[in-house]
């Protein structure tokens, strides 16, 4: 009986056949604008005259690539901010982020709960940009990267799920190392955080998102444009008529045949794009399931 | 020592005893100190004539008149507008599509199907907004957008989308659907795993039929947390991101697509009326906040796990 039932929930049937078509569609809408921004960075600028619709390029062409990766490009020097505002500023990110958190689990620490109200408060009240614009004014940490690591030091929420996570640990662990004479410092480096490590993983993962991804920081604080990061930067390209390329690399291209004609700014934005985001998708598939573990820790912002 | 109370010395020997937990603890202290609870200070610029070489301890308090230009401003009414309309659309659009999503794909019995379109639906939630506008600017170019190549195939002129007023919030609307469907509906997935499959296997002998199923056992299991995230949505209605409309709206579209966050750090951060702009900040965050405590108010009588205090 039982089998009959399951065999009739699992069976084929119109129904079926419209559900997976369904959830085909999300999953090709979802990769399209991925795949045809990818085509038309790898087009060759003849398709771009030539061709009515380019769902597929005539020829791989990755001289747009060239172009902006050339070390004088205004790409390469927005790469390397964001490159070192990620690896700087997570390193930063873990380090007060396990301080922290392995201090607020110990359950007999004095004032505890007074600290923890005193931290969780800035979940829900905060300045707002301009209070935190003047504030970073008067640092004197305007146009420094400083102003993309520091404001954001802390995760109050990331810092929490880590403190629940110590917490599981049992204290009789590190109770006794007390007693052998190991200190509070040796304890976290030695017992907390290698018994931690995949919950680390996540929030390394989480931090390193957070600042690849950075606008709001670099928007508000940097105005040197050559102290940019990538996502800043992307948005100034974005709706310029065209792409600054590094000019001797456009020369060279022209003179060697690589390119006919000068490259389209539709195909310079889209190389642009990719760029910025092929260490996301390129990344991602390894990732996403410590994402999801993250999610589920405690249901993250949305 | 005589003349302390053995209590306090007690406490005392604690703190001494945990002085280097507090040690660790510094740097975070010092950091919320500095980057939240000065800020939250700093909120007194609305009521002043912010004036950088004076400070906030020199300037002149103006009382509410920033909040009194506020309100007889006519962009502000533009903004507010704008800011209201795209986000009421976008709980329209993003509210219920997340939970039709769950569903359908709580249907599949394919595993590997599922799998794999979940893990796919989920990818536009760690990209940022600046690469979501690439990704659209691209699609939409009027000179090589695929759009625009299918809309001149067809015999028409092409249209360049991000300059015209008139679709400006439909692109966000969308935008904000293909980045943030599939992240919004792990909560309904995973609760969906959890309703009882002897439900269904019972609703089958009674011989109830798929969307039977969906709508009688389905969608009441699920119904907890469709509420919590309705009322929470609903608290956000004043607030429209910052990145997402920095990054899909230009000059040309401010009339339909400019909203309270643009607003702020234009006249702010780019004209540097700080007192003025931080007002508008303040006002938007003070109806927040009214809402969030009213969602809050909602969640908890309707479900006292739902609650976020």
């Amino acid at each position: 009986m039982a089998k009959s039932i399951s065999l009739k929930r699992d069976g084929f049937s119109p129904f079926m056949t419209l559900i997976y078509i369904i959830m085909s569609l999300v999953g090709i809408i979802t990769l399209f604008p991925f795949f045809i921004t990818m085509v038309n960075s790898i087009a060759p600028p003849e398709d771009f005259i030539m061709k009515d619709i380019i769902l597929w390029p005539s020829r791989f062409d990755l001289s747009y690539y060239k172009l902006i990766l050339t070390s004088g490009s205004d790409i390469f020097a927005a790469y390397k901010v964001t490159l070192f505002v990620t690896v700087v500023g997570t390193a930063v990110n873990l380090v007060i982020t396990a301080m922290t958190a392995f201090v607020l689990a110990q359950k007999k620490l004095p004032f505890r709960s007074q600290i923890t109200v005193f931290i969780v408060f800035t979940m829900f009240f905060n300045g707002g940009m301009i209070p935190n614009f003047l504030l970073v004014q008067k640092l004197n940490l305007l146009n420094s990267l400083w102003a993309m690591i520091l404001p954001g030091a802390i995760s109050t929420m990331y810092m929490l799920f880590l403190r629940n996570f110590f917490m599981t640990i049992p204290t009789e662990l590190y109770e006794s190392a007390a007693l052998d004479g190991c200190s509070e410092v040796n304890t976290l480096i030695r017992i907390i955080l290698p018994l931690s490590l995949p919950a680390l993983a996540t929030f390394t993962l989480f931090y390193a998102v957070d600042h690849w991804n950075d606008f709001y920081s670099g928007m508000l604080y940097i105005s040197d444009y050559k102290k940019q990061p990538l996502q800043v930067y992307l948005r100034q390209v974005l709706y310029d008529a065209t792409v600054r390329a590094d000019p001797e690399t456009m020369q060279k291209l022209l003179g060697d045949g690589e390119l006919k004609y000068e490259p389209p700014s539709d195909a310079m934005k889209a190389a642009t794009v990719i760029s910025a985001t092929l260490p996301i998708i390129c990344t991602y598939p390894f990732l996403q399931k410590y994402f999801v573990k993250g999610m589920m820790m405690g249901s993250l912002k949305g | 020592m005589t003349n302390i109370n053995p209590g306090k010395s007690k406490m005392l020997l604690d703190i001494l005893k945990f002085r280097y937990y507090y040690l660790l603890l510094l740097p975070a202290i010092i950091f919320y100190i500095v980057f939240s609870y000065i800020p939250m200070g700093g909120i007194i610029v609305a009521f002043q004539d912010y004036n950088f070489m004076k400070g906030i301890l020199g300037s002149e308090w103006v009382g509410l008149k920033w909040f009194e230009m506020l309100f007889t401003s006519s962009d502000f009414g533009t903004v507010l507008r704008n800011t209201v309309l795209i986000s009421t659309y976008t709980i329209l659009v993003t509210f219920p599509t997340p939970i039709i999503f769950a569903l359908i794909l709580n249907e599949c019995r394919n595993l590997t199907f599922k799998r794999t379109i979940q893990t796919v639906s989920y990818l536009p939630h760690f990209i940022s907004w600046s690469i979501v506008a690439g990704l659209i600017v691209t699609m939409l170019s009027p000179s090589a957008g695929i759009v625009n190549q299918i809309i001149k195939l067809m015999g028409y002129e092409p249209i360049y989308f991000m300059a015209e007023p008139q679709y400006t919030r439909g692109i966000i609307v969308l935008s904000v659907l293909w980045k943030e469907l599939g992240w919004a509906s792990i909560l309904y997935i995973a609760a969906l795993t959890g309703v009882s499959a002897e439900l269904y296997e019972s609703a089958i002998l009674d011989g109830a039929n798929r969307l039977q199923q969906i709508l009688y056992i389905s969608i009441p299991g699920i119904s907890n947390i469709i509420m919590m995230t309705l009322i929470f949505a609903i608290s956000g209605l004043f607030n429209v991101g910052f990145e997402q409309a920095y990054n899909l709206v230009i000059p040309a579209t401010y009339e339909t697509g400019q909203v309270i966050s643009t607003y702020v750090y234009k006249i702010g951060i780019r004209n540097m009326q700080y007192s003025f702009s931080s007002a508008v900040g303040l006002a938007q965050s003070f109806v927040s906040m009214l809402l969030i405590i009213g969602a809050n108010h909602a969640a908890r009588k309707f479900n006292q796990d739902g609650a976020i205090w």
